[in-house]
This record gives structure tokens, sequence and C-alpha cells, in this order.
């Protein structure tokens, strides 16, 4: 097996690399972009530590090919803060305990932005169902969804 | 995970061409949520991957007068999200909705969940009741499968190693047809415990003018329950004769034990959810009737 | 106690932002430049003597630098407690996928192929699977040489083993006289229970990064007891414990899963036979056949009462599976297992024995409550039982018969700080219990139990005060998600008068942080706590004396001063004084740059009494007492239970950071819910059925029930602001206060767990309650 050229877009830059076609992207963004926030915790596609946003859907970035991914805008954790300043959902995870360890919070809150983005004003019912892809073992999972919830009443999107 | 190469053929012909030149030795890779799971497990070592994704035929929904066609790399997020199946084939709409996570339904699609043929998937039985047929695709030529035909055994489906599934056919119902998928899960994320997608068309009386019933979980594949739909097909349903499909869907299956239930009590499932989903969408019926 | 500026406030995490921005660097996250990737090899046999390892085909291998097995570390037991596990196999194997060997190579690829390279023989033995089965006369022997085994001096242990058994450790006790206690009863019942073994299922896998020298052993490590791992190191590898370093990096998750180092001293060896840095990382897979998790208990009980609702007697029997090591199951074994175990109850007599049984499957660790859920899924579902029999109301039975302030405990104790019936109360209020109708197919139940802090565990803190009057706070303890860095920086902040933004965390780095026994057993607010609390003190006590000296020729003594709000001035004048920054500058530029010292021990000792299970001193630091309430709903034709909600009183004597304390509470509760409704590790033949995410079911966000959460403040007094501990409490009650609600609900009694839809179907129908239309 040889390398084959990649180009990626993540976080709005380019990046050309050479990878093995059989890469999972999360594999690609951790390993050859250093970009760490995104993390693996199970090999089976269940515990969501690996979300990424492709075109702005949620997906599980372990269960994507790298070469897949070209062509699609890539938005990791890294990518979401705004010239120094924390999204919403990022303040909102920090200010209701959200995050404890914080090894589920990246996946956690990209999921959430997903959901936000194309649905505004989602119900607690709707929120639940968009993080059911994000196992968290910390925080029973209620500061979490009341964060997502408050940035959607507040209508804070950038 | 064991090293593979990865093509991704643009139009149909490379794609039939490069799977019978490889075909023993390549799989095809539709959304991979099921497949990349299966390789890092070791399960399955295939020595190339054939991507869909770039075949952009595959990616539509074709609404004909009395078929709608899903192509092969039509997402689960595609099929929740298509109005007109939502209107027409709510059972799809149900079931597409209910498979996994957001995440797995944004990248899995209908023919990969299809392919991956277990025993208790979600796309199968819904589709199994709206009597769908798959269109296999290879360099030499075209064949059509009635879905029910399509499973050899857990997760074995009939095609050749030459060919892909390129298009599922879905007549559209009669106007007078409803439809519903029941899952019954552990967890919201979970492959169904036993899952029965159920189409109905019922006529004035509040006779049973066609029924297919679709199950997962009550046998080593999905399946058809012919035998309930037998006892109701020309019947006015009553309670009793929704009971007494209900006996017949549990006297007829097999079901395997698993993570998610033993044998026995998805015996008992699924012919309750059977029941469940009767009288539901008799319940619609009535209801619509009154007004 | 009033709240400070900032103890008692709810304030956002410390270390947030590095959490969630992604910028935190885990354990699966560090690297070192040349560093190699390592795997383990671990055995297919349950029970076998090893006899032959040929690694040389492996060695060969291009990319693979080092290979190692038993032969490359020293031939000495190790363990937290008994001393029964070689890091990697030697002579025999116990479990399906014990360590055997261990590679490092370039890549995970190359390592995986040189794992298929290395030969093992085998020659198997009888394995035992079920530790009731262990516990027979004739069954096979796990551990031939229990009798000489020896035990850690590391923590004070108090171990019982059986010689010539599959025993690790019997602990009994006897109060009073059992069979005259039964004698007085009027309702005597006799039931067994079962709790099954669940998984931490911390988000983070295991990870080390070690590097080798011959001076100097460098380990990153995501465990939650750094100091442990650095004993175990410096005691394997033959260096002064000055030359083992580990450093915690941030850990995503522990729940008592992160504190046996199996793998440090792999990584170690492995470094020092490459002469490289070796990365070790677990797969999700690995983590349920190398790690296993909690123990799963058989519980036999059997209690009497007095026909006004007074218990008279207890009689226990607890037959823990331990698995093929002792670890920390000598704990479990011993303070649920006997300290605990009768409940927060006054009972004159009791018989309590309680056994860790060896059997060949992975051995379980500390895992969250640390054995009392499976103890109380026993005790309190036959509450509600013996409640049901005399007539009584479950909530007043308890509240008749619960232990107060100023009670002995089981093994003689007396307890201070006791809130049973104030917990009981709050959550009978809360649910208006008793005077809300019911409808059909529902059911609600209150319980109530206590929770042990380890005892006579020590930590230390130090605090410098920098030259600006920022803090810097060098603390043993692990950051695990708890909140830790935030609790202490708070009080460290509130007794130096800086905000919280001033203070700085170095936490568990055993070359730079001073001694602390780590992150267990819910002791950090309280431990840690007070000794930052007294090095905060200290660092105080020199800027004031100073201070005094700098006021000069005003006439004040330190005892006269106040430092608050960045200022320290006369309590009295407080226009007068010197911004902090002042003295702080003065102290270095004197000589004597300010530097607070503090040391806490727990009070207690774990030594019981071998025959009684009696001791004069206290077998806990601190006891932690809950109430849980449960409202179900069940289906009965799919045996489906839906919790409709969960209320509970905890009390953590302060809480120093209420949002924190919340947040703890809420992940210990759906870990409960995750025991009552879904998880069990399950095995066929000593191998585990289903090592993965799929399959080992852990509650999502979809299956969060309405959760209330009730702090309850009752002050200990050796407790920093009074803060005793909360991380464990709030899973011990879960199951028993669900599956009393459902036999509320249905009259039905299951003693197994999980309630899973099949189970409940099945008991409804034993009962004749399934629906079958």
């Amino acid at each position: 097996m040889i390398k084959k050229e990649l180009q990626l877009r993540v976080n709005g830059g380019l990046f050309k690399l050479e990878v093995f076609p059989s890469t999972v992207l999360l594999d690609v963004l951790r390993d050859e972009l250093g970009l760490t926030g995104t993390k693996r915790g199970c090999e089976t596609g269940y515990c969501g530590c690996c979300t990424v946003l492709l075109g702005g859907k949620a997906i599980h970035s372990c269960s994507i090919l790298a070469f897949r991914a070209k062509d699609h805008e890539i938005l990791t954790i890294e990518g979401l803060e705004k010239d120094g300043k924390l999204h919403p959902l990022q303040k909102a995870f920090m200010d209701r305990g959200a995050s404890q360890c914080g090894y589920c919070s990246p996946g956690m809150i990209l999921s959430g932005k997903a959901l936000l983005d194309s649905n505004p004003n989602p119900s607690e019912a709707e929120v639940r169902r968009a993080l059911s892809g994000n196992l968290c073992r910390c925080t029973g999972y209620l500061p979490i969804i009341e964060a997502v919830l408050s940035v959607a009443q507040e209508g804070g999107r950038p | 995970m064991a090293r593979f190469d990865y093509f991704e053929p643009d139009h149909l012909d490379e794609l039939f061409d490069l799977l019978a030149r490889y075909g023993e030795d390549a799989r095809v890779i539709a959304g991979g949520q099921s497949l990349l799971i299966l390789i890092r497990q070791g399960l399955v070592r295939p020595g190339l991957l054939i991507s869909l994704d770039k075949i952009s035929s595959l990616r539509q929904i074709s609404y004909k007068d009395n078929e709608i066609i899903l192509g092969a790399m039509v997402t689960q997020s595609d099929v929740s999200a298509a109005d007109r199946i939502r209107e027409h084939l709510a059972v799809l709409s149900q079931a597409a909705s209910k498979v996994g996570s957001v995440h797995v339904q944004n990248l899995g699609t209908v023919g990969g969940n299809l392919c991956h043929a277990e025993p208790n998937g979600d796309s199968a039985p819904a589709l199994l009741s709206a009597g769908a047929s798959i269109r296999a695709s290879s360099s030499r030529g075209e064949r059509a499968i009635p879905l029910e035909d399509f499973f050899r055994g857990p997760f074995e489906n009939v095609l050749e190693p030459d060919e892909a599934v390129t298009y599922i056919h879905v007549p559209v119902p009669g106007s007078g047809a409803s439809s519903v998928y029941l899952k019954h899960a552990l967890r919201a994320v979970d492959r169904a415990t036993v899952s029965v997608g159920l189409m109905m068309q019922m006529e004035r009386g509040g006779r049973c003018q066609e029924i297919r019933i679709g199950l997962s979980g009550a046998a080593p594949t999905p399946i058809r329950a012919k035998k309930a739909e037998a006892l109701l097909k020309g019947e006015k349903i009553t309670e009793p004769l929704i009971e007494a499909a209900g006996m017949e869907v549990s006297r007829n299956c097999d079901p395997l034990s698993d993570a998610h239930g033993p044998a026995e009590y998805k015996r008992k499932m699924v012919g309750l959810f059977t029941q469940r989903a009767i009288r539901q969408l008799v319940g619609a019926y009535s209801a619509k009737q009154e007004v | 106690m009033s709240n400070g500026a900032i103890v008692g406030q709810s304030l956002p995490l410390v270390d947030g932002v590095e959490k969630v921005t992604g910028r935190g660097v885990y354990g699966v996250d560090v690297r070192a430049a040349g560093m190699l990737f390592a795997r383990i090899l671990r055995s297919p046999c349950a029970h076998a003597r090893i006899l032959h390892i040929d690694a040389s085909a492996a060695e060969k291998i291009p990319g693979v630098h080092a290979v190692v097995t038993c032969n490359d570390l020293p031939d000495r037991r190790v363990g937290l407690a008994l001393k029964d596990e070689y890091v990697l196999a030697r002579d025999k194997v116990r479990y399906i996928g014990e360590a055997v060997a261990a590679v490092a190579a370039v890549d995970l690829d190359t390592a995986d192929e040189a794992l298929k390279a290395i030969r093992v023989e085998y020659e198997e033995l009888t394995p035992v699977f079920d530790a009731r089965e262990a516990l027979r006369e004739d069954a096979p022997r796990i551990h031939e040489e229990l009798a000489h085994y020896q035990q850690s001096s590391y923590i004070t242990r108090f171990i019982q083993p059986i010689p010539d058994s599959n025993v690790a450790s019997h602990i009994k006790l006897r109060k009073g006289d059992i069979a005259a206690g039964f004698r007085l009863a009027d309702v005597v019942l006799e039931d067994t229970f079962y709790c099954p073994r669940i998984h931490h299922c911390y988000m983070e896998p295991h990870a080390v990064l070690a590097q080798y020298t011959p001076d100097k052993i460098t380990v990153w490590s995501n465990g939650q007891r750094p100091f442990d791992i650095r004993t175990y190191m410096a005691d394997l590898f033959g260096l002064p414990m000055s030359k083992v370093r580990v450093i915690n990096t941030m850990i995503g998750g522990g729940f008592g899963g992160k504190i046996t180092a199996k793998l440090e001293p792999i990584a170690v060896a492995l470094s020092r036979k490459s002469q490289r840095p070796v990365k070790l990382v677990l797969t999700r897979q690995e983590e349920f056949q190398g790690f296993g998790g909690a123990h799963s208990a058989w519980v036999k009980i059997k209690s009497g009462a007095t026909s006004d609702g007074k218990l008279t007697a207890r009689e226990m029997e607890v037959t823990w599976d331990a698995g093929a090591y002792a670890d920390l199951g000598v704990s479990v074994a011993l303070l649920a297992g006997v300290v605990g175990a009768s409940g927060p109850y006054r009972i004159p007599n009791l018989k309590l024995d309680s056994y860790l049984v060896y059997t060949n499957k992975v051995n379980p660790t500390a895992l969250r409550g640390m054995g009392m859920q499976q103890v109380a899924w026993a005790v309190e579902s036959q509450t509600d039982l013996l409640a049901e029999k005399l007539g009584m109301d479950p909530v007043e039975f308890r509240m008749r018969n619960a232990l107060e302030e100023g009670d002995r405990s089981a093994t003689g104790e007396i307890l201070e700080s006791v809130s049973v019936r104030e917990c009981l109360k709050k959550v009978a209020d809360a649910m208006q219990w008793g005077k809300r109708p019911k409808a059909a197919n529902q059911g609600r139940a209150i319980c109530v139990w206590h929770k042990f802090s380890a005892a006579a565990t020590t930590s230390s803190a130090a605090i410098k005060i920098n030259a600006d009057g920022s803090v810097t706070l060098l603390t043993g303890s692990s950051e695990i998600g708890q909140g830790s860095k935030t609790v202490l920086s708070q009080i460290a902040a509130e007794e130096l008068g800086v905000s919280l933004e001033e203070v700085s965390v170095i936490s568990g780095d055993t070359d730079a942080t001073p001694f602390d026994h780590g992150s267990f057993s819910s002791r950090v607010t309280h431990h840690t706590g007070n000794a930052v609390r007294f090095a905060a003190l200290d660092a105080k006590s020199q800027l004031l004396n100073l201070a005094a000296e700098m006021m000069q020729p005003m006439e004040v003594t330190a005892e006269a001063l106040e430092l608050k709000g960045h200022r320290v001035f006369v309590r009295a004048l407080p226009e007068t004084g010197l911004p902090l920054a002042e003295v702080a500058l003065a102290a270095q530029l004197r000589g004597k740059p300010v530097l607070g010292k503090g040391s806490f021990r727990g009070q207690g000792s774990h030594r019981l009494d071998p025959e009684t299970g009696q001791s004069s001193e206290p077998a806990a630091s601190e006891w932690i007492y809950i109430a849980q309430g449960a409202e179900i709903e069940v289906d009965p034709e799919t045996g489906v239970i839906r919790v409709l909600k969960l209320v509970g009183a905890y009390d953590c004597g302060k809480a120093i950071n209420p949002l924190a304390v919340r947040g703890q509470i809420l992940g210990g509760v759906m870990m409960g819910v995750g025991l009552s409704l879904y998880e069990e590790m399950t095995y066929e033949d000593g191998q585990i059925v289903n090592p993965t995410f799929m399959d080992y079911l852990i509650p999502t966000a979809a299956e969060a029930p309405p959760i209330e959460v009730i702090v309850v403040e009752n002050p200990h007094p050796l407790g920093p602001y009074g803060a005793k501990g909360v991380g464990e409490a709030s899973i011990v009650l879960i199951p028993c206060a669900i599956g009393n609600a459902f036999y509320n609900a249905t009259g039905v009694r299951i003693r197994e767990l999980p309630l899973s839809p099949d189970r409940v179907l099945e008991g409804l129908g034993a009962k004749g309650q399934a629906s079958s239309r």
C-alpha cells in the first residue's frame, strides 16, 4: 500500500497531505494535522467523541475515510472559536457545568451546533435525540441538554 | 485497521468494471457506517473498497408516478427530510429517523443498511412492508430482486461479488394506504430488539384490502409475515383478528438471542408490536372515516 | 456556615476553557519525539500454566524495537493491597485477556503484526467462573500461594485471606446475639439478591507515555493515583522514588477505574528495553477485557423486626466475585461487605460475613460507590418487603430505625454529622409522599443509605504566593473531571483574599506536588481541601506577620490583620493597610518568598477485630448520607420501565461549589440508571461477550430521566467549611429505588439486575401480570 495525495478543507484552511487510502478522517485530523481536540473513545461508532461537522452535518470521524471527506468543509472543535471569542455553546457548556472531564465536550458541542444551525428552536426531545450519538459518563446529560437549550433560547449563534 | 486501497468511480460503468475485475477482493462502500466498523474489528478484510460516493445518479431520490426510486447512496437523513416520502411512505420516513444516531443517519445509506443484512436493522422491515425491490447491477447487466429474496442469512445478502445495489424501487402506495414503523429498542440508538414495518390499504367498512408486514428481530434475516398477512387480507379488521395476527407472527418467527434480548422475549414482542402497528393504522383510518 | 465570596459559589470550572476548546492535553494526546507505539499480548486462556514464551520471531520484524515478557521484570508480585499479581503473567494466566507480553514498534500496525508472531505455549487448567462455585472445597485453586502473599504497606489494609481456598479475604462482624435477635423478631425475612458486574466506561481510554533512562523514569499517565504508580515503579525498577516521576495529563474520567497501575510498568519496561519513549493506549475492547469494572455480588440477607417496626437482627453473607486478582476488592469486601453493609440503621444484633472470592475472569476494582450499590440493592429491597410485612409505610419504617447523631455504627464508631432522617424527610416532602394518587402501572419508592470515605488517607499541599500576589497551588491529587482543581482553588482564593482567576493549580505530579493519596473514595474535597486550607492559612500567617512588620510604626499584630480583596488591613480599620502584592513582593525581596504548606490525615482505621469486626476507631474518615426517591411507570406488555422522576437528597457537608456538586450527583445518578436498566458485563466461559459500546449499553441523552437534586449541608466537624464528599453517593440507591418503585407498581419483586424488559416481563408473567391481550 502506498500513500496518496489528499487535500482536506478543515476549519477554513486547505491542507495538502499524503495519507494511506484506508486512513479514517479521525486519524488524519489528530495525527497529520495535530488537531487533537477530536477524540477517540471506541472502535464501533457509538461514543461520538470523534464528532466533527462535515458540510455542517454531525458525523463520526472514525467512521469515514479521510479520502471520502475531501471536497467537504470540515469543522473540528478547534475551528469553533472566532478571533479568540468562544462560541455561545462553548460558553454555555462552561457556565452550566456541562463539561466535567471534558472528553466528550468537543463532540457534544459540535453535535449541538449542527442541531441549532438547522433547527434554531429545538424541543428538549429533539436536543436529546441529536445528542444521543455522543456518550457522556460524567455529567448525566442534563447540564448538557440545558446548555444547548439555553443557547437556542438566547438565539445566540454567530 | 488493516490497509486497503480505495477507488471512487464517478460513473456506473467504471464501478461495474472495477467490480468485474476485483469483485472477490473488493467491497462496495456506501456510507461506511457498518462496513468500516466490520473492517476495524477484523471481521472483514477487503483488499480494496469501491465507493459509490462520486456517482451522482446514486444520490438521487426520483419520484415517478408509480414508484419512488432511491439511489443506493441516499442517506437515512435524506429520506427522513424528504417531505414526499413522509407523505406517501411514512413507514420509510419513520424508519430512517430511527436508525442509530443522527451521526449515523447523516452518512449511513438505505442501500448500505440493506446490504449489511443485519437481522435487526430498520430499513429492511420498512421497505418490506412497502413491497420494495432491489436493482442489482453489474457489467453483466441488471436484475430486480424482490427485497424479501435479498437476504440469505444474518449479514449475508444474495449479491454476486461483481454486483452492486444501484437503486431501490419502492411502489407508490394507493391513495388509501397508510403505513407505520414501530421500533422496540433498549436505547434510542440501538438496533431494534424487534421492529415492525406495516402498510395497509383499508376500504369502506373497515375491510383490509392490502397488507404487508415487514419484521426485524424475528428471524435470522428481516422477513415478511406472510401467514399473518393472509389472516388479515380481505377481512374486516376486528380486535380478535388483530390478536390472532399477533399470535401468528409470534408462532412463525425464529429470533436470535443477543445483547438486545433473548429469543423468547423477541418472539413475544414481535407479535405485540405487530398488533400495536395494526391497531394504530386501523385507529387512524377509523378516525379519518368519522371526520 | 454561610457562604464566603468564593467558597459556596457556583463557579465554572477553572479548566473549562481547555475542555470546551479541545486544547486540553489528555493521556491519549501526549506525544514525545521518537516515541514508539505499544500493544499488549493477552491470554486466550482463562486458567493455564505458561509453559513457554518465544518472542524471537516478533523481535525480528522490521520496526519492532522491543518485546517484553515477565522475564524483563523482577520476579516480584505487585498489588494495591494484596500482592497477588505480576505485571506480565509469570508461570500462570488466570483470566482471558491477562497481559502476557508487550511490544513496542514504530506504529500500531507493526505492533499488531508482532503480537501475532509471539508464540506462547499454555497448559490449560480447569477454570472456575462463578464465585459461589469457587467457594466449594473441590474448586480449582486459582492462587495456590495465597497463604504466602504479602500485603502492600502503602495504605493500611485489613485483609483476611483463607489459606488453601479461593477466598482472598473474609471479613466478619459479630455484634450482640444474632439468634436471640431473631427470636425477638415478630417478622423474619430471608432473601438472596444478585448484582452483576458493570464497567466504568470513562470516555477516555487508559493512556501512558513512558520514558526510561537508567537514572530517571518519567511517566505521563491518566491514572488517578499518581503516587501509587510511583511506588509501584520505584519498587519494580529499583529506583528511589525521587527518580521516578509520574505526571498526570488531563484525565477523561476515572470513576475508580484508573487507579490500578497495570499499564505503566509495561510501558516503562518497553521503554527500558527499546531505549525510546513508549506510548500505550488501550482500545475500548481492551478496556472491557483488561479491566474488570465493579464486583458482582450475591447478597444473602436475613432480617428480623418487631411488630412495632424495630429491627432486631440482621444477618448477611456477601459473596464478591474478585476475578483473578484481589486489587481493591479487599476494600470493597471490607467497607461495603461489612462496615456499611447493614445500612444506616440501628440494629443491635448483627452477623455479617463478606467473602472476596477469586474466579478466572479479569479482576474488578474500585468503581464509584465501592460496593455499596450492590449491598444496598439487597438491603433496601428487603427493607420495603419488611415494611410491607409489618403493614408500615416504608418511609416510616426507615425513620423508625434510622441512625442518629452520636449513635454507634456497626463497627462501634460514634457517628458524627448524621443526617439520615433529614435526607429521608427532604425526599419524602419533595415527592409529596403519601399525598398524591398513583396511576395504574406506576410506582414510587424511597430508599436511604450511607457512604464511607476511606479512613486514614493523607493529603498535603503547598501554596506559593507570587510576587504580584497571585497564587500557585501545588496538589498531588488528580483532576479526573470531578472539579478538584476548581474546588481547591476556591478554598485557596477564599482564605487568601484573591479572586479565583488569580489561582493556578499544578496537580498530580509526583516531583512537583506534595504527596496525596489521590482521587478516590470521595476524599478530595475533605482531605485535600483541608490540606489546601491549612497551606493557605500557613501562607496567610507568613503574609500577615510580614505585613505587621511593614505597617510599623503602626503597632499591629498579625492577629489584628485581615486578608481580603487583595489587601491586608487592620480588621477594625479597613481603610488602612497594604496591597497584598506589595507584601508578597516584599517577602521575596527580603529573602523569604511566601510558601505555605498544609496536610491532613483522615481519621480512622480500616483495621477491625478479626472476629467481631469491632474497632475503637472510626472505620471511615467521614460518612455521607443519601436518600433517593424514584417514580416509575412500567409497560406491562413490554416490560419496559420508564423512569418518571428521580429525586434525591445528598448530604455533602458543605457544597464548596454547588454547580460542581450537582454535576457530580447527576453523573452518579445516570451511572445508577445504567446499572438499574441497561448495563451488565456478560461472560461465556470466561470470555466477555459484550466488549463494545454497541453491546454494552450505557444510557445516552435520550434515556436521561428528570432528576431533582437536593443538596443537604450537614457540616462535618473535621471538613473544610464542614465539607465531606459527594462524588460517589448518588449511584448507590438508584437500583433499589427503581426496584422498589417497580414492586410498588406491580407487587413483583425482582432480585437481579439489570431490570431489563425481558427480565421484567418474565417477572410479571410469573405473577400472572404480564398482559397477553
